[in-house]
């Protein structure tokens, strides 16, 4: 049976921006909201979006990250029609080879694509953070005949440098692209989310991995090709949040603005709508201590909270001993937080110790990732 | 080496409101567990993959709680998690509705799985047991029936109405009786046993030969005042019998203490329950928490002492919530007070000012109740 949309998720990165936070795992693998992972995001939108088979592109620090996909069951993506595979690079008749730029990826992919035969590949990053119906772009990609539709966020003209910037007609169909642009022409900024008609994704990749001047990405090569080639090329308007959390600076962000957003309609009038599905740790309910005080923050299961809390983000088996004091910070899952300590504007790694009277960024004037070997 | 294990649901103690439409196997506890998943846990923890759960009554909430019921499956495939109902026997009435009846009502699943132990356990006692160790004695003893006890000496106020034994000098029973209160120092039986299937098979047999309404209690019982060996196995650590609304209410707030609370959570023991995704709890600015457990999707924005939060409760500001365990989708309205109650779930306090129990006398709210 032929599927109308099948997705793929490029989670292969190292991340090197993330510094320590990803010297163990791959960037989607990284904790994020003080019970999710990030690749958590995407693959909730796919179950969400009502889409069953979704192909993980693993590279850099593959076993983690493929055990924590497993068959797809966190996300309900295990069902009888379901498939949810981590596709890791892998020798083949015709040598082995690594995965060169984010075409590549898929280009060396394209027969698992085939065995689904899909009208549609969604092609999604694993370094995101926002919640989207995928089903209302397909719509548009649909309705428009497209060839490829592109997810786009209206951003200022200030912020408009730092993107893929689209220019569009008055149908949205894309006239332009530019990477990174010192003038923006147009505040439309491509998310790196994008659905392509199968057949026209398969035959620029093929004619891609030939060209031997290409860096086989989809931004610098592929969009710019197809555009050249006047195929029909459209945008999908998104509005909502979104973020790209490559850096610890938008990593902090993004946690931040989860305890800004994470307001009433979150828990009572949506809880069952669209939430993001994720491992279950098989924790205790938190528990929060006789002297302890808790504002301003998300707390995970599992955590003990003896000293205070404010403004931070708190994961699941972490332990706050008594004077303590953690404020505008992200602790992931694992930590030990000793007594005494203060905490300020900080991402402390997974599964470390911070012995007692340790006095961490009380300035604040930057965000400091906190790991096994100091602060950074 | 083949297990097949009975989570026992019949014959287990009323919770008095809590139990008057859900079985009390499936009674909310500290915030996100219902007290099947303990001895389910232990279970799958021993590395039994043949799971059956005896119900006695209100299957469908034992049904909604288990959900997809691979929860404490270890091998999807070989493996069994299932539910197991005398439709007939509940029918006929609570004499009738044994046990025994529902076991041989579904025997389907004692001669498919064709176990080489069975083993049996209810759910009203708390406590992390590792069965691997009660199964190499049995072996080792050649044993027929292991029965589990726990020596205790609070017998005068506890376990009131729970089986005590009386041992030989070889650990054998010899004679069973019911815990009137008489004195402290008692042998609890648990209720908790190890068969050898042939045995096992013979007793549900021969009770049903004696009387209709023996229990699989009864007919060890029985058997071991005349003749049969039954040996034993002493647990000692946590155990608390779930066995009274009142008992219910102490013996949550109890694991408030780390140090109780760590000998029921103990390493390498998970308690598995089923999850619902519910993002973590959320602390607004006016939040003042201390002494409790908080379960993931709350919500809360007033003052909370000495108390449980279960999952997705809303605690607007101004409200306070003090001694009370709150259940499931429950809110509690801005300026309102709750002290010594349980709010069962999806309640809504939203018009009494303040609604307060005593430590002897623990005021309740319905499910569903708008009060």
């Amino acid at each position: 049976m032929s599927k109308q949309l099948v997705a793929m998720i490029l989670a292969g990165g190292k991340g090197t921006r993330l510094y320590e936070l990803t010297r163990k795992d791959a960037k989607p693998a990284v904790h994020f909201g003080g019970k999710y992972r990030i690749i958590d995001y995407p693959l909730s939108n796919c179950a969400h979006s009502g889409i069953d088979t979704v192909g993980v592109v693993t590279q850099y620090e593959s076993i983690n990250l493929s055990r924590y996909i497993g068959n797809g069951e966190k996300w309900g993506l295990n069902g009888v029609r379901s498939s949810t595979v981590a596709i890791p690079p892998r020798q083949t008749e015709s040598g082995s080879n690594w995965f060169i730029g984010t075409a590549d990826a898929i280009y060396q992919n394209l027969e698992f694509i085939d065995s689904f035969d899909p009208e549609n590949v969604l092609i999604l990053s694993g370094d995101h953070i926002y919640k989207m119906d995928y089903a209302k772009m397909l719509e548009t990609h649909l309705d428009n005949k497209a060839d490829l539709t592109i997810a786009v966020l209206d951003v200022t003209l200030e912020e408009a440098k730092r993107f893929g910037i689209l220019s569009v007609d008055k149908n949205d169909r894309i006239t332009e692209f530019e990477e990174k642009p010192r003038n923006p022409k147009s505040t439309l900024a491509s998310m790196g989310i994008y659905i392509f008609n199968y057949r026209v994704l398969k035959q620029s990749l093929i004619a891609d991995a030939k060209d031997e001047t290409s860096e086989h990405d989809f931004g610098k090569n592929i969009i710019p090709t197809l555009l050249a080639k006047k195929r029909k090329l459209y945008v999908h308007r998104f509005e909502g949040y979104w973020k790209d959390v490559g850096t610890i600076d938008s990593l902090w962000e993004a946690n931040m603005d989860l305890i800004a957003s994470m307001d009433e309609d979150f828990y009572t009038v949506d809880k069952h709508h669209f939430r993001i599905f994720s491992e279950d740790t098989n924790s205790v309910p938190h528990y929060v201590g006789k002297k302890a005080r808790v504002t301003n923050s998300v707390v995970n299961q599992g955590a003990i909270i003896l000293g205070e809390v404010d403004h931070s983000i708190i994961s699941n088996e972490v332990f706050i001993e008594n004077g303590a004091r953690v404020t505008n910070s992200v602790i992931m899952p694992g930590v030990n937080v000793g007594r005494n300590v203060v905490i300020n504007k900080a991402i402390v790694i997974n599964d470390i110790t911070i012995e007692d009277d340790t006095i961490i960024n009380p300035e604040g004037e930057k965000v400091v990732l906190v790991h096994q070997g100091g602060v950074k | 080496m083949k297990v097949l294990a009975y989570l026992n649901l019949h014959h287990a103690p009323g919770l008095g409101p809590l139990t008057r439409n859900r079985s009390s196997a499936v009674v909310s506890f500290l915030g996100r567990y219902a007290f099947m998943d303990f001895m389910l846990s232990n279970f799958s923890n021993s590395g039994f993959d043949r799971i059956v759960s005896l119900v006695d009554a209100h299957p469908h909430s034992v049904l909604k709680h288990l959900g997809s019921r691979n929860t404490f499956n270890i091998n999807t495939k070989i493996g069994m998690e299932i539910v197991a109902y005398n439709e007939g026997g509940s029918k006929a009435g609570p004499r009738y509705n044994t046990d025994i009846a529902n076991i041989r009502f579904n025997d389907w699943i004692l001669d498919q799985t064709d176990p080489d132990f069975v083993v049996v356990a209810p759910s009203y006692f708390i406590l992390p047991l590792d069965f691997r160790p009660i199964i190499k004695e049995h072996i080792a003893n050649k044993s027929l029936v292991t029965a589990v006890y726990q020596q205790v000496n609070n017998a005068k106020t506890e376990f009131i109405g729970r089986g005590i034994y009386e041992l030989n000098s070889d650990g054998q029973v010899i004679n069973f009786s019911r815990n009137k209160g008489e004195k402290n120092e008692r042998l609890i039986a648990l209720e908790i046993y190890v068969f050898n299937k042939d045995t096992f098979k013979f007793l549900i047999n021969e009770a049903q030969r004696i009387s209709s309404f023996y229990t699989l209690s009864d007919i060890v019982a029985y058997q071991a005042m005349n003749g049969l060996r039954v040996d034993t196995y002493a647990y000692e650590g946590y155990l608390r019998c779930i066995d009274s609304y009142q008992h219910y209410f102490d013996y949550s707030f109890e694991l408030l203490n780390y140090k109780v609370r760590r000998q029921l959570f103990i390493p390498n023991w998970p308690v598995y329950t089923v999850t619902h995704d519910t993002p973590p709890a959320k602390y607004e600015e006016t939040a003042h928490v201390n002494n409790a457990f908080i379960a993931n999707g709350s919500l809360i924005a007033g003052t909370i002492k000495n108390a449980i939060i279960s999952r997705n409760v809303k605690i607007e500001e101004g409200a306070i919530v003090e001694n009370s365990i709150i259940f499931t989708d429950s809110i509690i309205r801005r300026d309102k007070t709750i002290s010594h109650a349980i709010i069962d779930k999806a309640a809504d306090v939203a018009i009494a000012t303040e609604l307060s129990g005593t430590p002897n006398d623990i005021l309740y709210v319905r499910k569903g109740d708008k009060v």
